[in-house]
């Protein structure tokens, strides 16, 4: 765990599962759905996240503290500092790298992002999931999704033949 | 793709928040794929429509008729994926009009009365604009039982020449362009027309077109007109002038005035800005080959950048990451930055050329791309799946409606 530096708040986060992590009020607050419990001073001790087990969660602190602005001061509102922009580029080599995960911890992610709304963390899952859209054949996809086709057989005939354009 | 893992998470079960802002991402093709995913996705897929969120921006397509899609029906080839889709179209049948524009993914279509519609082929909407009887050198002829039997075409002082009812917008039309889209608001329809390539507009929704006037014994010639940022009409003639003006109301005042540049009147010709913003000035030059069967080919194109402050025009060789769209269509410059599909420092071009138009219904349409290095022209669809009428068209699909 994170030592606790001089002078930083910092916050105790709580899987599901049991396990607590701790991590500064800037990270955490790259999360829109916990500022806005810190801010309404829901958020005393520590604050349980729901839903999001412990490998996910740890997962989602290391994006917040790489994406975190970086600034001197604590407790300064840091979200006006802009990245030059060589660390924009560190930064989306970074992000590439670690959305290289299987796709049931990126489901997750997805899940989390969504409900911690976290938008970088949202805008990269996303457009990994455009991608694979684009970038694959129907079947591929319900393939790589391991969406179950819930069609009936005589739907699919119609789904695939029927002019797409009528679906208005 | 990396290695599947054994019985994955469920991903119809997709937040769906996160599953709109995915699909409203994604250009029609891949959004139609999307929504044969899962009953889930679909309904998203329906939603995004039914609710007019899909605003995603699209590569153009080609629009065609095709025998297999019959008169009834379209088919858009999509530059991002080089499929067809198959659009049914409301009547009258596509396959008995002209195509005379194609503006922010409405086409401008005169039917077998010479009247023009606006016509989305995305979502099968449809919208007359003003009867051609309202434009200034068109007289209605009826017959004894009240019955419209022609039009009349006044020529300036000249004997009018008298036209079949569907015989005039061959002659008549010229190219239609659209201000904006008319399902997001005001939008202004200017009309290039014969006798002497004037200028109408009418405002979408209005039951008259108006006519800017040309000073006596000087016809005015235009060849392509757009909108500017400003919201004025640029129109360039067939000499390269460029003429401003701001609409308002019935009215149309001219108040700046690019020289014209050429000695001689263009054959084909047309004004664009480029993704930068910049004025284009367009030549494009066609050779006739002879043989069995007369076929056009584009063999060139020139393009110059005017600047309308200091009244000069330059040499542009390379259109670096534009590529540029001619034809029928609303003339314009796309980043292929923001279109990855479509290919830098090309001309996309469609035929438009009036007099082969006119009566060639038989002949080999002039569609293709080429290539501004080394001016090599390649087809963007082979072999060519369209039918001889009507004219191939770049549109741009557009999901927004007007009738809500």
């Amino acid at each position: 765990m994170a030592t606790r530096e001089a002078g930083k708040k910092m916050i105790m986060l709580k899987s599901p599962d049991g396990m607590e992590f701790e991590v500064e009020e800037a990270v955490a607050m790259e999360s829109q759905t916990i500022r806005k419990m810190i801010e309404d001073d829901c958020a005393d001790t520590a604050i349980l996240i729901p839903n999001i087990n412990s490998k996910i969660l740890s997962r989602v602190i290391e994006y917040c503290n790489k994406h975190v602005p970086t600034t001197g001061a604590t407790g300064a509102a840091a979200s006006d500092t802009v990245a030059p922009a060589a660390l924009a580029e560190d930064l989306k080599i970074w992000d590439a790298e670690f959305i290289k995960v299987n796709r049931a911890t990126r489901f997750n992610l997805i899940q989390a992002a969504s409900y911690l709304n976290i938008k970088g963390l949202l805008d990269l899952t996303s457009q990994t999931t455009i991608d694979t859209i684009s970038d694959n054949s129907l079947e591929e996809i319900r393939s790589f999704l391991s969406t179950k086709n819930d069609y009936l057989p005589e739907e699919e005939q119609t789904i695939r033949r029927e002019n797409q354009w009528a679906f208005q | 793709m990396e290695e599947p893992t054994a019985a994955g998470p469920d991903w119809s079960n997709l937040p769906p928040d996160v599953l709109t802002t995915v699909l409203g991402e994604l250009e029609f093709p891949d959004l139609f794929r999307a929504a044969a995913v899962c009953a889930a996705w679909r309904a998203t897929a329906r939603a995004l429509r039914r609710l007019e969120i899909y605003r995603r921006p699209q590569t153009p397509c080609l629009l065609y008729t095709s025998a297999a899609a019959g008169p009834r029906a379209a088919e858009l080839f999509s530059l991002a994926d080089k499929k067809a889709y198959r659009a049914r179209l409301p009547d009258p049948p596509i396959g008995e009009r002209n195509i005379v524009g194609s503006s922010h993914g409405w086409l401008v279509t005169a039917d077998a009365r010479s009247e023009l519609h606006l016509l989305n082929p995305a979502t099968g909407e449809q919208v007359a604009l003003p009867s051609v009887a309202t434009i200034e050198q068109v007289s209605p002829v009826f017959d004894r039982n009240g019955n419209l039997e022609r039009y009349d075409l006044s020529l300036n002082g000249d004997e009018p020449q008298p036209y079949g009812l569907d015989e005039l917008r061959g002659v008549l039309y010229l190219k239609v362009v659209l201000s904006g889209d008319p399902a997001l608001g005001d939008c202004t329809a200017v009309v290039i027309h014969n006798p002497y390539r004037d200028l109408s507009f009418a405002r979408v929704g209005d039951d008259k077109w108006h006519w800017i006037p040309s000073a006596p014994g000087e016809p005015p010639h235009y060849s392509d007109c757009i909108f500017g940022d400003d919201g004025a009409l640029y129109a360039m003639n067939l000499l390269g002038g460029i003429h401003r003006y701001a609409i308002e109301g019935p009215r149309a005042a001219r108040d700046m005035i690019f020289k014209d540049t050429s000695p001689f009147e263009a054959y084909n010709m047309y004004i664009s800005k480029t993704s930068s913003g910049s004025v284009l000035q367009i030549w494009r030059y066609k050779r006739e080959t002879s043989g069995e069967q007369e076929e056009m080919h584009t063999v060139g194109i020139e393009i110059y950048r005017a600047d309308l402050e200091k009244q000069q025009t330059f040499r542009v060789r390379n259109l670096g990451d534009d590529a540029l769209f001619i034809g029928r269509n609303y003339t314009c410059c796309l980043s292929t930055k923001d279109y990855l599909s479509l290919l830098r420092n090309h001309v996309y071009f469609t035929d438009d050329d009036e007099y082969w138009l006119l009566d060639a219904k038989d002949n080999r349409w002039d569609v293709g791309m080429l290539n501004l290095e080394g001016l090599i022209a390649n087809d963007v669809v082979s072999p060519q799946p369209w039918l001889n009428w009507p004219v191939p068209v770049w549109i741009t699909p557009n999901f927004n409606k007007i009738h809500k």
